[in-house]
């Protein structure tokens, strides 16, 4: 993220961070959130269970900005990859060789980090209240 | 693995590299990650039914040392007592508080859901749901003293109509035979209802188990015998025997006559 022209280890480890604070937001969100709402809810009240729409936007929201943060991540690093016009398995030491196998690892990080967010989001869209 | 006896097996020089990063990535990418979110989405669209509340019925029930304590609370009417037997309507959820005074226990009927521990100064919530009519066999699942194993209950499941009239039923009290009133003498003399209720009459205990329906049920000392006068008055003589470490002291100088009286007056209550 930092570097826009250089492949650096930040960039690698952007997307994975982002999930990382992404999975960390949204449980924190969901349990602070439940233990408040609950806390004089009894078990036995049948329907009337708490709403947790709140909890559930900040959720939303963490979501989007996180894939908001992957993308660029992924777009720059796509311009890592792309730049130079060396092939895999980038093992030469050289500029291009070093943003070739860093461009392709954050890409490879940043799918990933996609899928794993989206995963974390998922309970938040068919789990509508705190049992 | 027939892809890889493929591959090693293959005598051909090699796949080409656009094939293989094709494969790659549909095979170890694409495939992958669409079969875990169907299975996720899947799973998820499943655990709110898992976790859906009851439909109105709420059974209390208490493990205790070594029995079940019943409680009926209907949504309107009175609380119904009874020990060591649940009935449930066939198809409706209903909704257990499970609770224990003393230790823990772990109330597990297999056929109609997963075991939820007891815990003392807890109050555990299981919703469970009977699809058809029947017995289903219950039982501790936590190992709770000397007669954990002795600890069993059946849910009973039956159709609608027929456990709504039962229920009604159980807030009068059991009908009494003439026959059977010296045995009603005998199990109040000798002091049974300071631990035992009876509802209607002046055994109002509640250390053991509530004996209003003793009759109905199919055995007795929580699914260790059979029902029958001769194993209720053994059960009676002999209840270390029978249950070891049980609260119940055992009656080995009764007489036979009277503690077949008692069996025969316990039996009628229905």
């Amino acid at each position: 993220m930092i570097a826009s022209t250089r492949a650096n280890l930040v960039t690698l480890i952007t997307a994975p961070t982002v999930w990382a604070l992404h999975f960390l937001v949204c449980y924190v969100t969901a349990s602070a959130y439940c233990a408040k709402t609950m806390a004089d809810a009894r078990v036995f009240t049948g329907t009337s269970w708490p709403d947790i729409t709140v909890a559930r936007a900040v959720i939303a929201a963490a979501t989007v900005l996180a894939l908001g943060i992957i993308a660029l991540c992924l777009r720059q690093a796509w311009g890592h990859w792309r730049s130079g016009d060396v092939d895999p398995p980038f093992d030469e030491p050289s500029f291009e060789g070093r943003q070739g196998f860093l461009g392709f690892s954050t890409i490879l990080l940043c799918g990933l980090s996609i899928i794993g967010v989206i995963f974390v989001a998922l309970p938040a869209i068919f789990i509508g209240d705190c049992r | 693995m027939s892809v890889a006896v493929y591959a090693t097996r293959s005598s051909s020089g090699g796949l080409d590299e656009r094939l293989a990063k094709r494969f790659i990535l549909w095979g170890g990418v694409a495939f992958p990650t669409v079969v875990l979110t169907a299975l996720l989405i899947y799973g998820l669209r499943l655990m709110p039914v898992l976790r859906a509340s009851g439909e109105g019925l709420t059974i209390a029930v208490a493990g205790e040392q070594f029995w079940w304590r019943v409680t009926y609370q209907p949504k309107d009417g009175p609380p119904v007592r009874s020990a060591n037997e649940v009935r449930v309507p066939v198809g409706e959820r209903v909704a257990f508080a499970l609770t224990s005074p003393d230790v823990i226990h772990s109330f597990w009927n297999p056929s109609l859901g997963g075991k939820v521990d007891m815990i003392p100064g807890r109050e555990n919530r299981l919703v469970l749901k009977a699809e058809k009519a029947g017995v289903y066999r219950g039982v501790c699942a936590e190992f709770c003293g000397a007669s954990h194993a002795l600890m069993a209950f059946p849910v009973i499941a039956m159709e609608k109509p027929d456990f709504d009239a039962w229920l009604s039923g159980q807030s009068r009290p059991a009908a009494e035979a003439a026959e059977t009133a010296q045995g009603k003498t005998l199990f109040l003399q000798n002091g049974c209802g300071a631990c035992h209720a009876v509802a209607g009459t002046e055994a109002r205990g509640e250390v053991g188990p509530d004996l209003t329906r003793f009759g109905e049920r199919a055995t007795i000392g929580a699914g260790t015998l059979p029902n029958e006068p001769e194993q209720i008055a053994r059960f009676i003589r002999e209840t270390d025997t029978v249950k070891p470490r049980v609260k119940m002291p055992a009656y080995p100088a009764l007489p036979r006559e009277d503690l077949l009286a008692i069996a025969g007056y316990l039996g009628s209550l229905k």
